[in-house]
């Protein structure tokens, strides 16, 4: 043992410096000792990899069904039009949760979205069906760009061509509809939703609930712009498909 | 193979460029991994983990490589070598043969500094500078508790793939 030894981790995580490395390279040819560790690091790491690739950040609860898993994905293209707008008023009101209803979705973990190019997911949401407390909110690393994920309402939208709006608010802020963001109704009820992540959650790591809106015309979603959460309380025009997540912009 | 390559190469080459932090020598490095592996591809037994089974490849070609650039003068640039001896253990481990399930798993097992850490690193990609700002600790933190992560993981690994096998018999 030498104590060249001591840096394998350090090495195989690229933060030695260049003469370092030369040094350790050097080691690592005669020390089977550092060579069983090497490799040891390397399956873990490849592992964690393709964790990121597949979009998957932290282990679901035992009680979630593997189902209620959405990828969020990363789709290179860029948009063509800069968007957004936030509401601009800092109100203290929360929507009762419980009045809500919460945004099930789900794609199964073994079926990909054909509807786009996807270059390696890097986040996900994990929703429980029926979930809403606070404290059970899954963590998203979103990664800086435009994501694309796909949301399957608890119950089918019906009716005649409705308006249908994504809507966001941090704790205490109003509503903030998305602007940008494209939503589309593919098979099977559920909904394709692409959007800009900064646009979507905020630059500022926290709390965040997204809204599905469903609505007769447009009408209706342009006048929730800006408005206090207790805007989507009892509207019996609205449905409101939702879920709130802990979400963090990665570079 | 090209399956196998499609699937895996990203992440090896992710992996072989933090490693090797020169995207030519991680790119060589992945692509002698799958022109081993296609030599090899006999010695798979299909179903088993293709991912560990090429990190174990991709891991001893590199070995290779430092074992030969030690015997050799240092100026002699690589390629000029003659192909990389025979490795010996091209069979991955037992324990690394995992599903990211079953390492999704281990990871909610880890206590929360430990876990965060190993998520921004191998998960979100962050270097241990970023990781101690992000988490406000000393970077000579981020590198033990990566260490302790990485080795809990290995046990609780080991762990699940022994209740599996006892499962199966």
């Amino acid at each position: 043992m030498s104590a060249l030894c001591d840096v394998v981790h350090a090495f195989a995580d690229g933060e030695l410096s260049p003469a370092e490395t030369e040094q350790f390279t050097g080691h690592l040819a005669t020390c089977t000792k550092c060579q069983a560790e090497l490799a040891d690091i390397m399956q873990l790491a490849t592992a964690g990899a393709a964790i990121a690739r597949e979009g998957v950040v932290h282990a679901a609860p035992a009680a979630v069904e593997p189902s209620l898993v959405v990828p969020l994905f990363v789709d290179p293209t860029p948009l063509r039009r800069p968007w957004y707008r936030r509401g601009s008023a800092i109100a203290g009101v929360a929507l009762s949760m419980a009045a809500a209803v919460l945004l099930t979705v789900v794609v199964p973990r073994d079926r990909a979205l054909p509807e786009y190019s996807m270059n390696g997911p890097t986040g996900f949401v994990e929703l429980t069906r029926g979930s809403t407390a606070s404290t059970e909110r899954p963590r998203v690393f979103v990664p800086d760009g435009i994501v694309a994920f796909r949301l399957l309402p608890a119950e089918p939208i019906s009716g005649a061509t409705p308006a249908l709006g994504i809507f966001v608010a941090g704790p205490g802020s109003t509503l903030a509809r998305i602007e940008g963001a494209e939503i589309r109704a593919t098979e099977q009820g559920a909904f394709a939703v692409r959007a800009n992540a900064k646009s979507m959650f905020g630059a500022t790591p926290g709390e965040k609930s997204i809204y599905l809106v469903v609505a007769p015309t447009t009408a209706e979603l342009d006048a929730l712009r800006g408005r206090e959460l207790r805007a989507l309380e009892n509207r019996s025009d609205l449905r409101v498909h939702t879920a709130s997540v802990e979400y963090q912009i990665t570079e | 193979m090209e399956a196998l390559a499609r699937e895996h190469e990203s992440t090896l080459y992710a992996v072989a460029l933090r490693m090797s932090r020169e995207p030519s020598l991680a790119r060589d490095l992945v692509q002698d991994t799958f022109e081993r592996a296609m030599s090899k591809l006999d010695q798979f037994q299909s179903g088993t983990n293709a991912r560990a089974w090429l990190t174990t490849i991709m891991t001893n070609l590199y070995v290779d490589r430092c074992r030969k650039r030690a015997r050799e003068p240092i100026h002699e640039p690589i390629e000029d070598h003659p192909a990389v001896v025979a490795v010996q253990h091209e069979e991955a481990p037992a324990w690394a043969r995992f599903s990211g399930e079953q390492l999704r798993v281990a990871l909610a097992a880890l206590s929360e500094d430990f876990r965060r850490v190993y998520e921004l690193h191998a998960i979100e990609g962050r270097s241990y500078d970023e990781i101690a700002k992000e988490l406000k600790i000393p970077k000579a933190t981020v590198g033990t508790r990566l260490i302790r992560a990485r080795r809990k993981l290995k046990e609780l690994l080991l762990k699940q793939g022994r209740k599996a096998q006892e499962g199966e018999g």
